[in-house]
């Protein structure tokens, strides 16, 4: 009984420093507090985005579709269960008057994204430039976020993926969607849609900083009345839709 | 007495151990002679002299952590460091086929130069589910 009380008083002083030292390094190398680095995140400030022109989208290319496909390594299919970053959907039939259109549809960026609202692992994120992924080393294939997406933008991963693509790593139980080719976008570049659509000749992708007021789409947002899809569900899309009826 | 007794079984049974995990390294960790454990020894080479980030010795201990690190920046926070990136190891790393063809050790696989290591240690190698093994595939 005699030696507790001097070990009751010890345990205090002995926890407090192993925290300190546990502070400063828990092995050579390995951190417990990792210093962050003094430079910003990407893109603080820019917030990505795209502006469709329906009226110059035709209803029979699928260029974009095609590029998206070569890019991030997505197989082909039309069955339901397929992975499809972006199709082409097509609204109305055009058989009254004339007034079908055919527009790309992909994971539209939001702003208040509602996939990133329900995961339950934060394997949903939306970075600082506006860019919604997902973090396949947290995704549980739960596929909620699925569930949430009102524009049925995100695809599961049913089978072992066999060509893996270097520009974007996917793997069978996890969710997928549009990175708006981010790995692109880090090195400068623009998503490989919008360069494929332009090199078609149609220019009806335009993308740039909607924080920037001198960006290509800012201009072009200034010129062409765009709306979001369901703009009434308040999720402010960073894809925009001009010609849309 | 009785403590006595226990205290000369644990150094015993210690010593015991420690014998056995000697003869266990000396049969089946230098093979030959050679100072480097049999799994790094039946290895393909790597391309580059040497890694570029840290000495291999260190590198061997720390590269899950330095990976984790660059995961979390590169994935979620957009700053990636084309030096820590996954691809860049697979640059370096990834067996030519030729390599392939020859097969090391028990695995003729794209990334024989981990799973020699990972088999060795039986610790699963899953980030090839997903990441590509293709050295050439970063533009």
């Amino acid at each position: 009984m005699s030696d507790e009380q001097p070990t009751r008083v010890s345990r205090r002083r002995v926890l407090g420093g192993a925290a300190a030292l546990a502070g400063v390094s828990l092995a050579p190398g390995l951190f417990l507090v990792q210093a962050r680095a003094a430079e910003a995140d990407a893109g603080s400030g820019v917030r990505w985005g795209l502006l469709v022109d329906t009226t110059r989208c035709p209803g029979d290319c699928e260029a974009c579709v095609d590029a998206c496909q070569a890019e991030n390594g997505w197989p082909a299919g039309e069955a339901v269960e397929e992975p499809q970053w972006i199709r082409k959907v097509v609204v109305g039939t055009g058989e009254r008057d004339g007034a079908a259109q055919a527009l790309p549809v992909m994971c539209q960026h939001c702003a208040e994204p509602p996939c990133v609202s329900v995961c339950p692992t934060h394997a949903s994120f939306k970075r600082h430039d506006g860019i919604v992924l997902v973090d396949k080393h947290r995704c549980i294939g739960c596929r909620y976020c699925m569930m949430a997406c009102p524009f049925h933008a995100r695809s599961f991963v049913h089978a072992p993926v066999a060509e893996r693509s270097p520009n974007h790593p996917r793997g069978k139980g996890t969710v997928e969607a549009c990175t708006l080719c981010v790995h692109r976008i880090d090195r400068g570049e623009i998503p490989a849609c919008v360069e494929r659509c332009a090199q078609e000749g149609h220019a009806a992708l335009i993308f740039g900083d909607l924080n920037d007021p001198d960006s290509e789409i800012r201009r072009a947002l200034r010129e062409r009345t765009a709306t979001p899809l369901r703009g009434d569900l308040g999720l402010d899309p960073g894809v925009r839709y001009h010609g849309l009826s | 007495m009785r403590r006595k007794r226990r205290y000369a079984w644990v150094a015993a049974g210690t010593a015991a151990v420690v014998a056995a995990t000697g003869l266990a390294l000396a049969l089946d960790g230098v093979p030959g002679g050679d100072t480097r454990p049999a799994a790094v020894a039946d290895r393909p080479e790597p391309r580059g002299d040497a890694c570029i980030h840290e000495d291999p010795e260190r590198m061997r201990r720390v590269h899950m952590d330095r990976l984790h690190t660059h995961q979390e920046q590169g994935v979620r926070e957009g700053r990636s460091d084309p030096d820590w990136d996954l691809q860049s190891c697979v640059g370096c790393h990834a067996a030519p086929e030729a390599q392939q063809a020859a097969g090391h050790g028990s695995s003729s696989d794209e990334v024989a130069f981990c799973a020699s290591c990972h088999e060795y240690a039986a610790v699963e190698l899953d980030c090839f589910q997903c990441h590509s093994t293709e050295p050439e595939g970063r533009p």
